[in-house]
């Protein structure tokens, strides 16, 4: 009986035996059309070539991010006018709706990178998902502070437990709870399982979240920009709106990509110091053995 | 602008530019830390944790 070649050794040989194919090996989705198929998964499944596309991104999304933000910020202090209800106020919702709108959208990430980790279990999403939770929570913390310093000269006080805030309030302590659960477990694996399963529960706060509005009378005034029918703010406070809006979007991307970098090589490091403590313990084994047996 | 509303909007943006700010230090420092911890190690083990 002759040795196999490879290609012997795959499913080529099990299909002209027995009539059917069995699923590809690992060898079989690197070459040919399935690797054509997953090949952009595939390619920045890999942590190497994610560093690489995340080492060249980062410096644009970083200079796009102040760019924007700086005419954005231009645009909300010189060229917005005064609202005619509440005055100067209103320069204060050039930071707090793109907060808002970005607590939302890192929370959707999150829950996309928990399917990723619970169903594709692509090695990636469990870092995009670990490292998201404290911008989210950055970000919700900047909605609910903001809110109030406006909600104090608008309304006549700092809080108000109405759906709107009380909602946000939640969104912010799942975000604290995600990043301690992170935190709490030992093994990287059930932690990453563990945040999957809560940030796909957490998830039915975000349609409360949007339509509480809508669905209970609340303190908070309804959507004025994402609503049937159109935005109904003048575009000379839309457009820094919507400009904020993509710059703190930009700024999340660019926050996110470097934290999941940070993450990667965390992970890395790790690994090594796991390698080094494996290579240092047969070598002091038989020194061990030694001093045990002379005594 | 009257005296009391600039100061909430002051308020306002400085909280966000701090929390933003802080966000940017954290990540950058963690990353400056991680890469200098990394190159302590010893060059072999390098290319056994690229994956």
């Amino acid at each position: 009986m002759g040795t196999l070649n490879p290609i012997e050794k795959s499913g080529a040989r099990d299909k002209r035996e027995t009539g059917r194919r069995l699923p590809p090996t690992t060898r079989e989705l690197h070459s040919g059309c399935l690797r054509h198929k997953l090949s952009p998964m595939l390619k920045y499944a890999n942590p190497t070539q994610f560093l690489r596309l995340a080492n060249g991104v980062i410096p644009w999304l970083a200079a796009l991010a102040a760019a924007l933000a700086a005419a954005g910020l231009y645009m909300a202090f010189f060229t917005a006018p005064a609202d005619y209800q509440q005055g100067e106020s209103v320069r204060i919702m050039f930071i707090h709706v793109p907060a808002a709108w970005l607590s939302l959208f890192v929370y959707g990430v999150m829950a996309l990178a928990a399917l990723g980790t619970l169903v594709w279990r692509h090695p990636l999403a469990d870092a995009a998902q670990k490292t998201a939770a404290p911008l989210g929570a950055a970000f919700t913390f900047i909605c609910l502070a903001t809110g109030s310093l406006w909600g104090k000269p608008m309304w006549g006080t700092w809080w108000v437990w109405d759906a709107r805030l009380t909602s946000e309030l939640v969104l912010l302590l799942i975000y604290l709870g995600l990043a301690a659960l992170w935190q709490t477990m030992e093994e990287p694996g059930k932690a990453a399982r563990a945040a999957a399963i809560l940030t796909l529960v957490g998830a039915v706060n975000i349609p409360i979240i949007k339509f509480s509005v809508d669905w209970w009378n609340t303190l908070h005034q309804p959507a004025s920009v994402f609503r049937m029918g159109g935005p109904k703010i003048d575009p000379a406070m839309l457009w820094p709106l919507l400009i904020m809006a993509v710059a703190a979007s930009l700024l999340f991307l660019t926050l996110h990509f470097m934290a999941i970098r940070n993450e990667i090589l965390r992970r890395r490091l790790r690994r090594l110091a796991m390698l080094a403590a494996q290579e240092d313990a047969p070598a002091r084994r038989p020194a061990e053995t030694g001093a045990r047996s002379a005594a | 602008m009257s005296a009391d509303n600039a100061g909430y909007i002051l308020a306002a943006y400085v909280i966000a530019i701090a929390v933003t700010g802080a966000m940017i230090v954290s990540i950058a420092s963690d990353y400056r830390a991680l890469k200098r911890r990394l190159a302590a190690l010893p060059a072999r083990a390098e290319g056994d944790a690229e994956t």
